[in-house]
């Protein structure tokens, strides 16, 4: 009996497929910006969340930007009691060609790179042939996805960043890897002892990354360095990754409450589609549902097969707009599709397919409060009326 | 046991129209007999349907009890009441009311998708039915397939299906003239005399009346007590233009 319901309600839904198509497509859309958006939101979120298990240190410098650590202090560091493994960082910021135009743009982090998988979330999943030419080759770089494809590159290939601010030295660089999809999709690693060599800047780095045994002793150590250092030339600021992190994001609290303000308003947008859509079919449909009720159905059927009918549209509507941008964002992230402006930040955003249930629960919500009061009316309608105004 | 189907015991109906109260039945008394086929006659605005939905379980009267195949309807919820009319009523519509997007065998299956029954039972139910209107041969079409008569006969067909106590119908053939008329009275009158139906119909149709056994008058809100012998008089006094017509 379920079953001759669920095709009294598809079949209803079909009686006029124009505005069935065209309120699944407005939902579609809404749904696929807002699984885009809160995907964006959420892993923004779930860095900072993640403050608990931190067990890495950032050490930079306390009142000058760029920091600039000195070398000396990584031998005083790394001897600390609990440090389990430490890096260096440089960030360079640079042009990929002449035009200097702002999708030329990049970032490279030059690190030491024995330990770059260790260190480096957006090298973890590099491969060890990518990873073996790396260590060998001193002008090496990996390379993020996006900048591949934006720049037209292949492994094997050199090119040159041409320098935006300090050091104003422009280095060339050969192509040994691609990193996988990620925060470094637009970026790339490059070797630091490379970089001293090509710069000559080899008093300080930008921040030393360090990995200690245990959250707790990372706390301890954090407070102790900078104690330690409080009083030396140039004095030092240790903080916990994800401290660093969490101050980051609370500079960009606002946006995300403003980000969280628009998917709020999408979702506002979505019932209202699916409500005014479901009201009209409502409004068209008051003698068909007179007709049911002298056929025996209860005002309980009726209410259920108009939110039945909502929820179908919404859920199937959510669930085609998460899958086409997960579709999408495998397509880019496999490189099926070209990397432009419009999918670049799939690359650093990765939509999982698993979103896509998501999306489906999201859609057959709104339905379900979109179709509260169509359904309220829908039931509520008194047969003898819309017969007499019939007769 | 009594042997009226229908009873309707001094029922009165009265509407608001804001401050206005409008009594469109006025003290009315009606008795229907098993496999009877009553044709409700008077003029538009006497009350006619209004006493056709109080009958069907549709509505509820002001004052006065309604009882139907032995159940008192006049005080039921609007719940129990539509689980009542599903096995107790069958009702035709002048306008067919059929489902548009349903073809006429999924027509003539919805109320007894509200019954516990199996799909077996119910196909065999729906087949019978519309082989009785002579629509085994319509099944996947849909209503806008079909031509009126054939529509009416779906309708005929879905208020058959459930196997109700009594069928009422509301201007049977006021959307159809001629030969489908015809066709479809012919219809009401073999599913009375074959399975001794009862029939409770409202016409305007000195032609529809006319088939009736037994011819009931109201006009505004009262059942006129007639003497009439035969329902030849019957129907010459409720249709004394279709009498001078006949003399023509």
């Amino acid at each position: 009996m379920l079953f001759k319901f669920a095709i009294l309600v598809v079949k209803s839904l079909g009686r006029n497929k124009v505005r069935t198509g065209l309120t699944s497509l407005g939902v579609m859309v809404l749904v696929a910006i807002f699984s885009v958006v809160t995907n964006v939101t959420s892993v923004v979120k779930s860095k900072v969340n993640a403050q608990g298990e931190q067990t890495r240190l950032i050490v930079s410098e306390r009142w000058t930007m760029p920091s600039r650590v000195p070398l000396r202090y990584i031998p005083e560091i790394a001897g600390q009691d609990g440090v389990a493994d430490w890096t260096t960082m440089n960030f360079l910021m640079g042009f990929l060609d002449e035009s200097r135009r702002r999708d030329r743009q990049a970032i490279a982090i030059a690190t030491r790179p024995d330990n770059l998988r260790e260190m480096h979330e957006g090298a973890r999943g590099i491969d060890d042939d990518s990873y073996d030419a790396f260590l060998t080759r001193k002008d090496a770089a990996l390379v993020g996805p996006g900048l591949l494809k934006t720049m037209n590159y292949q492994v094997g290939d050199s090119f040159t960043l041409l320098a935006a601010r300090f050091p104003p030295i422009d280095i060339e660089f050969t192509i040994v890897g691609v990193l996988p999809p990620g925060e470094m999709s637009n970026g790339f690693f490059c070797r630091h002892d490379y970089y001293m060599e090509a710069t000559d800047d080899r008093d300080a780095v930008n921040c030393i990354l360090v990995e200690i045994e245990g959250a707790e002793r990372a706390k301890e150590l954090a407070a102790g360095l900078t104690l330690d250092y409080e009083n030396r030339q140039p004095s030092l600021k240790v903080e916990t990754e994800s401290a660093g992190v969490a101050r980051f994001a609370a500079r960009s609290q606002a946006v995300l409450q403003i980000i969280d303000g628009v998917v709020a308003i999408l979702l506002i947008d979505m019932i209202i589609i699916l409500s005014n859509s479901i009201s009209i079919s409502v409004r068209e449909r008051r003698v068909e549902m007179a007709v049911l009720k002298v056929l025996g159905f209860q005002p309980l059927h009726i209410t259920l097969m108009i939110i039945a009918e909502a929820m179908l549209v919404g859920g199937v509507a959510g669930l085609l707009g998460t899958g086409m941008v997960c579709g999408l964002s495998q397509l880019t992230i496999h490189e099926v599709i070209p990397v432009m402006a419009w999918n670049k930040f799939l690359l650093q955003f990765p939509v999982p397919w698993s979103a896509a249930i998501w999306g489906m629960l999201i859609g057959a919500g709104v339905g379900l409060t979109g179709s509260v009061i169509p359904a309220s009316s829908a039931k509520s309608v008194k047969v003898s009326d819309v017969f007499s105004r019939i007769a | 046991m009594s042997d009226a189907i229908v009873t309707v015991d001094n029922c009165t109906k009265t509407y608001s129209r804001g401050a206005e109260r409008v009594e469109v039945l006025k003290g009315v008394s009606l008795q229907i007999l098993r496999g009877e086929f009553v044709a409700l006659i008077g003029p538009s605005g006497s009350g006619k349907t209004t006493l056709l939905n109080l009958i069907a379980g549709l509505d509820q009267p002001t004052t006065g009890r309604v009882i139907v195949a032995e159940r008192d309807i006049s005080r039921m919820d609007e719940s129990q009441l539509a689980r009542w009319r599903t096995t107790a009523i069958g009702f035709v519509f002048q306008f067919y009311h059929l489902i548009p997007v349903l073809t006429a065998y999924e027509n003539v299956e919805l109320p007894l998708l509200l019954l516990n029954m199996t799909a077996k039972r119910r196909r065999e139910q729906v087949l019978t039915v519309l082989h009785l209107v002579g629509l085994q041969h319509r099944l996947t079409h849909r209503p806008g397939q079909l031509s009126g008569g054939e529509q009416q006969r779906v309708g005929i067909a879905r208020a058959l299906v459930t196997d109700p106590a009594l069928v009422v119908a509301d201007e049977p053939t006021g959307d159809l003239d001629g030969r489908k008329k015809e066709e479809i009275l012919d219809l009401l009158e073999n599913l009375q005399r074959g399975l001794n139906k009862t029939i409770l119909m409202v016409t305007h149709d000195h032609v529809a009346a006319a088939r009736a056994h037994r011819l009931t008058r109201i006009s505004d809100g009262l059942l006129l007590e007639e003497r009439a012998d035969t329902k030849e008089e019957a129907l010459a006094l409720a249709f004394p233009d279709a009498k001078i017509r006949g003399n023509d």
